[in-house]
């Protein structure tokens, strides 16, 4: 990817003080970029903060929340900024779509003042021109008829067809950077296929660049260029979406991909669950997050997995992974992974 | 599936709600026709799931089967005994022989009791199960794998995955013959789904037990069911074994619903022509005439509008429409056959390549004429 | 299945000391009485309002005089000897305050424990069974909130006037006017927890409706009833002593903290420590009991705890 990012983070950090001063560390170091026109996916389980991790992208967490490391849009620092600031790039340049279509739409405003006041808010302009680009956009998401679904209430509206609306809401001002946070998880999968193929042809439209945050790693082979795995906090292994969710090397990743049942591809075999649970952010594991159930890892004098975070590596080009047992490209091209 | 007898036979259910329509004094009523006609046959020791996306009424057929629902209309028969008839003694026989396990894994276990309380309430519900008390829950737990010791501990000190290992041995309690699994693994994580799944299929194996498996997730049907039931606004469209119907769906809606689940493989992703279906489902308040998916199938005809297509077919396999594909047959052949436009998607490559993916985004994506 | 940031999955077997966040109905006894005890005005209003409970309830044992008692010091001003100083009569109004605050509790309670389990009865028998039921109990309930209820009262109090003993009547007559907010409250919260699945789970293992209501369904929304019947504790002493003011309230030999400020207040200018110590014990009485109200209801409910709490 030699293009410069969109947006780049690194050694994002984000804590949230716990009662009895222990700190809660949702986001634990996580570094992650993003060029124009590319999608990456980032996939991750309840609580891995892949989520709190956007939220601090988009400068939304609340006051109490502490966020440290860097996060650049066009080269430019975004921690730290003045809110006022912040306001004028959200819903402009930096856009994002939550998963819940039903609380995301004010319900006493009709769909059309809501779309319009997002483009109003940017780009000004009469209330009556924004009204005519809300019915283009609503059009341009496929919502049927946008002449009169413009005046509709949310509650109106389809579960798909809010989501379409909160799509058409994040879109309105062309944003460099459009983040979908589990955008389809609430839909069926048949409107989710309609909600994928809409952005991704928002996406070859506008040249954005798009952020997916998923728990379903389908949704993400089919619409990323490059996938971020996020466990406890940090990205684990990252790369081209055919290497990453291909040929996995992190015993993590392969994990998930062995516990996941098929839908239509393969022989139906036993799943192989992972052991335990994944870690509270409030008492995140001494060294590798994943080692506790890692079925490769040494822990104990002179095993690494208990003492060290590991580091990324790269095992091919723009694939890393980090894991003390996988190998540099140099040596292992195919990174066999995980020691026995 | 054997010349036994069923162990639970569902026939011709209907679930129709009535609700006050809004407006002033909410005098108009309206119906919402949840299930219209579903019935279906489990073998003893087999799994049937009922799939299909929200507002097919599968949620509502299963809390029929579990007496937790009155039908409308239509009978529920576990053995022979007809459940909704069932009063007295043989409803408290019927009580123990079904299991119940619903979804939400932190709304179905009772903030206020302790684990061991949960396990042995059916126990002490039923009065009648021969044995009961401590050694029983800690049978129980470790049924499940849980730690026969966490009968003391209260639900919120566990995770997702253990909660619904405990809401499945309160559903063992009795020793049951079914359990009614209503989406008991959608709210899990991936990496605790697996161990969930694993388990539901080897308590199966072990206690012979039957499920009606109810669930959205075309990918943990294929991975848990012998046969599948596909609905459709409160209708079977097609029913059989799932290797059968996922290889070779009859039905257009079927075909749809398995182009478009996803699968974490990017290659395949790519490489595969989703049909995307336009529009959304009908409001159950006022379901189309004829076949209930003729209007957003690509294949309708006059007829469908006009005529409910009876679900029938032999042996194993059972289809509700007028204009079936054949096996091997795709949506997109037959669609191109009738000289009309599907729409169709799929990862980069299909885009890229130039496929017809605007069709997706078209306007007019009203009911299909 | 997002990771909501501030939502902590407790992940039990790691975590020795779940710092999860329990819900609202999830929190157990403890944790309840852990926030309860972080809540500082609360904890000190419960102090504050104990000891005036213990203070008139063992007036005998600490105080050398009684409340009948009548001595020939007439009309002093407080003093060592009278802490409050005493009346025309020349009995002690200290000792007649704490006489008047036992009763006063005694009607509070009495009435509270009345209203609580008649609101208790009539929301979960309208939330659990809905339907006719449900609207039949719910507009009897509309009806005792809109009829004017202090007129009702007196009518009905003027029944018992000056009867001696009749404390047990004026409180069930208040009672009879104060179970309205439980029966509403609790019926919403059954409505509301009746569509849990763990009531569905017990429904369909064949629990009869008693038991779903009295095991599952009530201890759920304990919480709500108990602040609900502490708060209604403070109001029922209020309108107590609005009766007393107003001679409809406990006769003698009996008084109460209503009837001592009324038979004060003729004199408070000319003889202060008539009016104000059975009044200011009230007030400071009633401002306890609905600090700890407050203080139960952040506990039981934390997302709820108001910005005015601490």
């Amino acid at each position: 990817m030699g293009a410069e990012p969109v947006l780049a983070v690194e050694g994002l950090r984000v804590t949230f003080p716990a009662p009895g001063g222990a700190a809660v560390r949702a986001v634990d170091g996580l570094d992650l970029a993003v060029a124009a026109g590319e999608t990456v996916g980032i996939v991750g389980e309840s609580g891995s903060g892949k989520s709190a991790a956007m939220l601090a992208v988009m400068g939304l967490l609340p006051g109490r929340a502490r966020v440290g490391g860097s996060v650049r849009f066009r080269g430019e620092e975004l921690l730290g900024r003045p809110e006022k600031e912040l306001r004028r790039l959200r819903g402009g340049k930096l856009a994002m779509v939550f998963q819940d279509p039903g609380s995301s739409l004010n319900p006493v405003l009709t769909v059309g003042r809501q779309i319009a006041e997002a483009v109003r808010a940017h780009q000004g302009g009469s209330r009556g021109d924004a009204r005519r680009r809300a019915v283009e956009l609503l059009a341009a998401v496929g919502v049927p008829s946008p002449a009169t679904a413009v005046d509709r209430h949310p509650h109106e509206l389809s579960g798909g067809m809010r989501q379409r609306v909160l799509i058409a809401t994040a879109v309105a001002n062309d944003p460099e950077v459009l983040i979908l946070d589990e955008a389809t998880t609430a839909l069926d999968v048949t409107v989710q296929a309609q909600v994928l193929e809409l952005v991704a042809s928002i996406q070859a439209r506008t040249g954005c660049a798009v952020l997916l945050v998923s728990h379903d790693l389908g949704v993400v082979a089919g619409l990323a260029d490059r996938v971020a795995v996020v466990y406890a906090g940090r990205v684990v292994e990252h790369g081209p979406v055919d290497d990453v969710l291909g040929a996995p090397v992190h015993p993590y990743t392969r994990a998930l991909l062995d516990c996941l049942p098929r839908a239509t591809a393969g022989p139906r075999v036993r799943l192989t669950p992972i052991a335990g649970q994944p870690p509270s952010p409030a008492a995140l594991p001494a060294g590798c997050p994943f080692h506790p159930r890692c079925p490769a890892a040494v822990t104990g004098p002179g095993g690494p997995c208990d003492a060290r975070v590991p580091a990324p590596v790269a095992v091919a080009p723009g694939h890393e992974a980090a894991c003390h047992f996988v190998a540099p490209a140099s040596r292992d091209r195919r990174g066999a992974g995980a020691a026995p | 599936m054997g010349g036994a007898a069923p162990l639970l036979v569902a026939r011709d259910l209907v679930k129709e709600y009535r609700r006050a329509a809004g407006g002033w004094g909410g005098r108009r009523r309206t119906t919402v026709h949840a299930v219209s006609g579903v019935s279906f046959a489990v073998a003893r020791g087999s799994t049937l799931a009922v799939v299909g996306e929200s507002g097919c009424g599968k949620t509502t057929t299963a809390r029929m089967v579990a007496r937790l629902e009155r039908p409308t209309a239509g009978t529920v028969e576990l053995g022979g005994v007809d459940v909704w008839a069932a009063g007295g003694d043989a409803l408290r026989a019927l009580r123990r022989r079904v299991g119940v396990v619903f979804q939400d894994p932190y709304g179905s276990l009772d903030p206020r009791m302790t684990v061991g309380e949960i396990v042995a309430e059916p126990l002490r519900v039923q009065r009648r199960c021969r044995r009961g008390g401590r050694e029983r829950v800690q049978e129980l737990l470790t049924l499940v794998g849980l730690d026969a010791e966490h009968g003391a501990r209260h639900p919120h000190e566990f995770s997702g995955g253990q909660r619904q290992r405990i809401a499945i041995a309160r559903a063992l309690a009795c020793e049951p013959d079914l359990l009614v699994l209503d989406e008991p693994v959608s709210a899990l994580d991936a990496s605790v789904r697996a161990g969930v799944l694993n388990l539901l299929a080897d308590l199966r194996d072990a206690l012979g037990l039957t499920y009606l498996f109810i669930s959205h997730d075309l990918a943990v049907v294929r991975q848990i069911a012998d046969r599948v039931a596909v609905m459709y606004l409160g209708r079977i469209v097609e029913e059989g074994t799932v290797d059968d119907v996922y290889a070779r769906p009859a039905h257009p809606y079927t075909h749809a619903l398995l182009s478009a689940a996803p699968e974490p493989d990017p290659r395949r992703e790519r490489a595969r022509r989703r049909v995307v279906l336009e529009g959304d489902v009908p409001s159950p308040e006022t379901p189309p005439p004829g076949c209930r998916f003729h209007t957003r199938c690509p294949l309708a005809q006059e007829v469908c509008a006009r005529e409910v297509p009876p679900l029938h077919g032999d042996g194993g396999r059972r289809v509700a429409c007028h204009f079936p594909l054949e096996p091997g047959e795709t949506l997109a052949r037959r669609a191109d056959a009738l000289g009309r436009a599907i729409a169709l998607g799929g990862g980069r490559g299909a885009r890229d390549g130039g496929a017809a993916a605007g069709g997706t985004v078209a306007g007019d994506a009203g009911p299909g004429r | 299945m997002v990771d909501a940031p501030v939502e902590v999955v407790p992940a039990p077997a790691a975590v020795g000391d779940h710092v999860g966040t329990p819900t609202a109905a999830g929190a157990s006894g403890r944790v309840v009485l852990r926030r309860f005890l972080r809540h500082r005005v609360a904890v000190g209003a419960l102090a504050v309002g104990l000891l005036m409970v213990v203070a008139s309830m063992f007036v005998d044992v600490y105080y050398p005089h009684s409340y009948d008692e009548i001595t020939n010091e007439l009309s002093q001003a407080p003093s060592a000897d009278h802490w409050f100083g005493t009346d025309e009569l020349g009995k002690d109004v200290y000792a007649k305050t704490m006489r008047g605050a036992q009763k006063s509790l005694q009607v509070g309670l009495v009435a509270t424990l009345a209203a609580t389990l008649a609101g208790v009865v009539v929301g979960a028998a309208a939330g659990w069974y809905r339907g006719w039921l449900d609207g039949a109990l719910m507009r009897v309930t509309d009806l005792f909130l809109t009829l004017p209820s202090l007129a009702v009262l007196l009518v009905l109090a003027n029944r018992y006037r000056e009867q001696a003993g009749n404390w047990w009547a004026i409180a069930l007559v208040i009672a009879a006017f104060a179970w309205m907010y439980q029966a509403r409250i609790t019926r919403s919260e059954i409505l509301t927890l009746s569509g849990r699945d763990y009531v569905a789970a017990a429904r369909a293992m064949g629990a009869s409706d008693l038991r779903i209501v009295v095991r599952h369904l009530l201890p759920n929304a304990i919480g709500s009833i108990i602040v609900n019947a502490t708060l209604t504790v403070a109001a029922v002493i209020l309108v107590e002593s609005s009766l007393s003011f107003l001679g409809f309230g406990v006769a003698p030999p009996d008084t109460s903290l209503g009837r001592l400020v009324d038979e004060g207040a003729q004199a408070a200018s000319t003889r202060p420590w008539l009016f104000y110590p059975p009044g200011l014990w009230l007030v400071t009485l009633l401002l306890c009991i609905n600090f700890v109200g407050d203080g139960l209801r952040d506990a039981f409910d934390p997302r709820r705890a108001g910005t005015d709490g601490r």
